[in-house]
């Protein structure tokens, strides 16, 4: 394209070409026309750059070269000021004057932009070339050479002009094919194509709506809220924010989502959603057009495989996937295989799964599973598999081999559960169960469970011998048994009336059966049931028997011998009592009538006379002596008095007051500490006292007085009373001797006595379940300990 | 003071030799009347009864041990008699035991002396129980 150079006046210019801009080869405006004041803030002198963007063509940058470069094209100006304002024209370079001229025009897409714009008619130069030129030619003397040249310039534009025209024509036919295209795309595509005209929000929806997604409404015109109101609430808010970011940037023209998007018939289908832009020349979105896809058996498919692999990694069992082919390579194991295993996937990809295997393996059942594989054939074996560290565990192994989708096997699966705790659980299971079967079978104890209604859960082999009739027994109860047998039922009512106790007292009842033997011999079984609640719920009822009847017949005899011991015992009494009475009468009459002879005749009687009377009465007397104690002793710990508080301060103080006498004549010094109260008879108490403190007394040594020490221990179930004397003190050889009845260690000549004291002592205290027993002091004497139960 | 008649059940000669002795010394005694066993005491009491010539005791001195029927039975059947309880008796025995006591005062016993073992005692009881009983005591009079 040539370029020409035009000398003309700028006024004229101006007034020709209202819009023209010229600059310097610096791109600084030099001049430029009136109208330009109207759609940008007056650029005169400042930089090209600073007020209009080139639009069109697209140049890399705003220089010099770049303007030479698009001369002669058509230039798009936007101004940067008022961007609604475009100035339509070409670029000339005129190298004479190292300038550039633009001459163009206003142009607007709709009249409210040219009222916007401030432009008026009058800003606009006559628009026919040809006129300008006229016009020129007037006010301008143009050599015809310079004339010829612009005529040419012109039809050179023309001819270009022409040749737009028919490209545009050619668009226009292909943009018919196009839409033509469109259409047999929207008609074919298993796709649901839309378009949205942004700038009327009306939204054309294509067929693929009705066959995809069942709406019939297809090609009625939409809008944008229809769409918006099908998206699944939780997609709603990140689609809507995602188109509209979308739309807002300038620079994007490709857009895509993913969603749920609600079918006529009410479910949601998953669907992606592409969508191509487009803008208008201010990069303004104006129509949108796009297409949705559904994905729905997709995204299922993906979500099962998701849950697959989900199962995989996180069930317990271990597992491992090889290939098939030879050595079946390790390509997967899952993290429960690590756990159970040791081993990392690192240190088993591609190795055979026989790492496993050690010594213990099953050889059996290792043969099982090669076989299995050999012949591709699913498998379950249990074998001892070892760890990376060399522990064994019990593995359940469940192996299946894997075809590809024409049917050939490529890869196996093996699921690997460790039961190792299972196992050994199970064994001592087995093993405790055997331990109590074989208690239960052995036991000689009859031993049966109940349900609540009565009914046998279990008998042992003792209860019934007979293993049919036990077996029988089950589910069915005692009366059920006594029918069977045809026998009485007297025993089957007794044990139901006792398990009702047992159940409604909720703890155990007892009692003893008897079974008369065909021999008519009497067996007694000791019988207990225990029922047993959970949850306040009757589960069972358990029963035993001991055979007692060896106990029972031992009780018998006892009960027998009692009763004997008890007669013989009364007798003894009886006996005792009428003995010393029967005893004590003659004996006074010797006595008495020895005195009277001594007293009506002593003048009569000689003194060899008198010392045989002394003798026969003092005999007599020493008689009647023992028959007492005698009587006393048969009497000891019989007596019926009630037992109650008695205060051992009182009885020692009575004590104190009987003896006076005795005591001040020894000048006995008795030293006694504040004594309990206890409970016992008063009278017998007494006589344990009195006989213990007299002695201490009586047994005195000649040269030193009496001294009693009385001590009080608190014991854990009784009271220690110690009677410390300085005595004579007795050999260790007689501490048992001496409470023996009419045992005596000295002389009646040197201490008076029956030598019954002591053992009525004993046996008083033995009755009240109480002791005695004498220890020696360091010094002299001994000690009388006798123990006081707290109740007896 | 009238000499009073006195019925002595008592089964040992030597006591009765003794109490008789006792007794004699204060000549207080107008007639004493022996029984030697229970079943004679017994029948000694009902002739008294029925023969009107016969005198009633104004004490009787029983001992407890007594043949074929004891003492207890003898009390017994004084005490419970409409028209002998009125008479004094004195239970004077052998036996210390505290049943025979007990079961003579629940018989209505008017006293219960256990015989002192040793000839003094005796002889010294028995003439405070004469004492007593006829020169302190007032006796009922006897209504057949």
């Amino acid at each position: 394209m040539q370029s020409i150079d035009i000398q003309f006046d700028t006024t004229d210019f101006a007034t020709i070409f209202p819009f023209y801009i010229l600059m310097n080869e610096d791109l600084v405006i030099v001049a430029h026309g009136p109208s330009i004041n109207i759609i940008s803030a007056s650029p005169l002198d400042q930089p090209f750059g600073d007020f209009f963007n080139i639009n069109r063509p697209s140049i890399e940058s705003l220089s010099l070269e770049n303007i030479k470069g698009i001369c002669n094209q058509l230039i798009i100006l936007q101004a940067k000021t008022k961007k609604n304002n475009i100035l339509r024209g070409q670029f000339s370079f005129r190298p004479k004057q190292h300038q550039i001229l633009f001459v163009g025009s206003a142009w607007f897409e709709s009249s409210e932009g040219f009222t916007e714009s401030g432009l008026s008619l009058f800003d606009y130069a006559p628009h026919n070339s040809s006129i300008d030129l006229l016009h020129l030619l007037k006010t301008q003397h143009i050599a015809n050479a310079e004339l010829v040249e612009v005529l040419s310039s012109l039809k050179s534009q023309k001819a270009e002009l022409e040749k737009v025209q028919k490209e545009l024509i050619a668009i226009s036919s292909s943009l018919e094919d196009s839409n033509m295209r469109y259409e047999y795309v929207n008609k074919a595509t298993s796709e649901a194509i839309w378009d949205w005209n942004m700038l009327t929000g009306e939204m054309y929806y294509g067929d693929g709506f009705e066959k995809l997604f069942g709406y019939v409404t297809h090609k009625q015109k939409g809008n944008f809220n229809t769409w918006e109101k099908r998206i699944h609430p939780n997609d709603l808010d990140r689609v809507m924010n995602n188109i509209h970011a979308f739309i807002d940037d300038l620079e994007l023209n490709k857009w895509t989502a993913e969603y749920q998007y609600l079918k006529s018939d009410g479910t949601y289908a998953y669907v992606i959603d592409k969508g191509f832009i487009i803008r208008d020349l201010y990069g303004n979105a104006i129509r949108m057009i796009g297409t949705m896809q559904d994905i729905t058996a997709q995204k299922l498919e993906e979500q099962h495989l998701r849950l697959l692999e989900s199962v995989i990694v996180n069930t317990n069992d271990g597992i491992i996937i090889t290939k098939a082919t030879r050595g079946n390579p390790i390509i997967y194991i899952n993290e429960s295989f690590t756990k159970m295993t040791g081993y990392t996937f690192a240190e088993l990809e591609g190795r055979s799964p026989n790492i496993l295997q050690g010594l213990l393996t099953d050889d059996l059942e290792n043969e099982k599973l090669r076989k299995a594989v050999k012949d591709y054939q699913p498998c379950e074996i249990n074998t001892i598999n070892y760890k990376k560290n060399g522990e064994t565990f019990w593995a359940n192994i469940i192996i299946k081999p894997i075809a590809n989708s024409s049917g050939v096997y490529t890869h196996w699966i093996a699921i690997t559960r460790d039961f190792t705790e299972i196992k050994s659980m199970s064994e001592s299971l087995e093993n405790q169960k055997n331990f109590y079967d074989e208690i239960l079978n052995n036991i000689p104890t009859d031993i049966a469970v109940f349900d609540p209604k009565h009914n046998y859960i279990f008998l042992n082999p003792y209860a019934v011998r007979n293993e049919e009739i036990r077996k029988w027994m089950i589910n069915k109860n005692d009366l059920d048994y006594a029918k069977m047998k045809g026998i009485d039922n007297s025993i089957a009512m007794k044990r139901w009336d006792y398990f009702e106790r047992a159940v409604a007292s909720k703890s155990t009842v007892q009692w003893v059966d008897e079974h008369k033997t065909t021999e008519g011999k009497s067996n007694f079984v000791l019988r207990n049931l225990y029922p047993f609640f959970q949850n306040k719920e009757l589960k069972f009822v358990i029963g035993y028997g001991i055979d007692v009847t060896e106990r029972k017949l031992a009780e018998n005899k006892l009960i027998e011998a009692l009763e004997n011991l008890r007669k013989t015992n009364l007798e003894l009494e009886q006996f005792a009592y009428v003995a010393s009475h029967d005893l004590q009468e003659p004996l006074r009459m010797v006595t008495s009538f020895l005195t009277q002879l001594e007293k009506k005749y002593e003048s009569q009687l000689d003194d060899k006379a008198k010392e045989y009377i002394y003798y026969a009465v003092d005999g007599a007397k020493r008689m009647r002596q023992i028959i007492l104690d005698l009587l006393a002793f048969s009497r000891a710990g019989k007596d019926d008095e009630m037992k109650g508080p008695v205060d051992l301060n009182d009885i020692v103080d009575e004590i104190k007051v009987l003896y006076k006498q005795k005591i001040s004549e020894t000048k006995t010094i008795i030293h006694c500490p504040v004594l309990p109260t206890v409970s016992a008879n008063k009278t017998p108490i007494r006589q344990v006292f009195q006989n213990l403190i007299s002695n201490a007394i009586k047994y005195g040594r000649s040269d030193v007085a009496p001294e009693i020490d009385i001590l009080c221990e608190k014991k854990e179930d009784c009271w220690e009373i110690i009677f410390k004397d300085n005595g004579i003190g007795i050999e260790a050889a007689y501490y048992d001797k001496i409470f023996v009845i009419f045992q005596r260690l000295h002389n009646k000549n040197e201490y008076e006595g029956s030598g019954i004291g002591l053992a009525i002592t004993k046996k008083i205290m033995e009755s009240m379940g109480g002791k005695i027993w004498v220890t020696a002091n360091e010094n002299h004497g001994s000690s009388f300990h006798i123990t006081i139960p707290f109740s007896a | 003071m009238e000499p009073i008649d006195i019925l002595l059940i008592e089964d040992n000669d030597g006591d009765i030799l003794l109490t008789k002795e006792a007794l004699e010394t204060k000549s207080m005694i107008n007639h004493m009347a022996i029984a030697k066993n229970g079943v004679d005491a017994i029948a000694y009491v009902n002739d008294m009864l029925e023969n009107s010539s016969m005198i009633f005791p104004d004490l009787i001195l029983l001992d407890i041990n007594l043949p074929k029927k004891n003492g207890h039975e003898v009390l017994e059947f004084i005490k419970t008699h409409k028209q002998l309880k009125q008479i004094p008796v004195i239970v004077l025995t052998t036996s210390s035991s505290d049943k025979d006591i007990f079961t003579s005062y629940q018989h209505h016993a008017n006293c219960y002396i256990t015989k002192p073992v040793d000839i003094m005692g005796f002889m010294d009881t028995i003439s405070k129980i004469e004492d007593f009983w006829v020169n302190i005591v007032r006796l009922p009079k006897h209504y057949k």
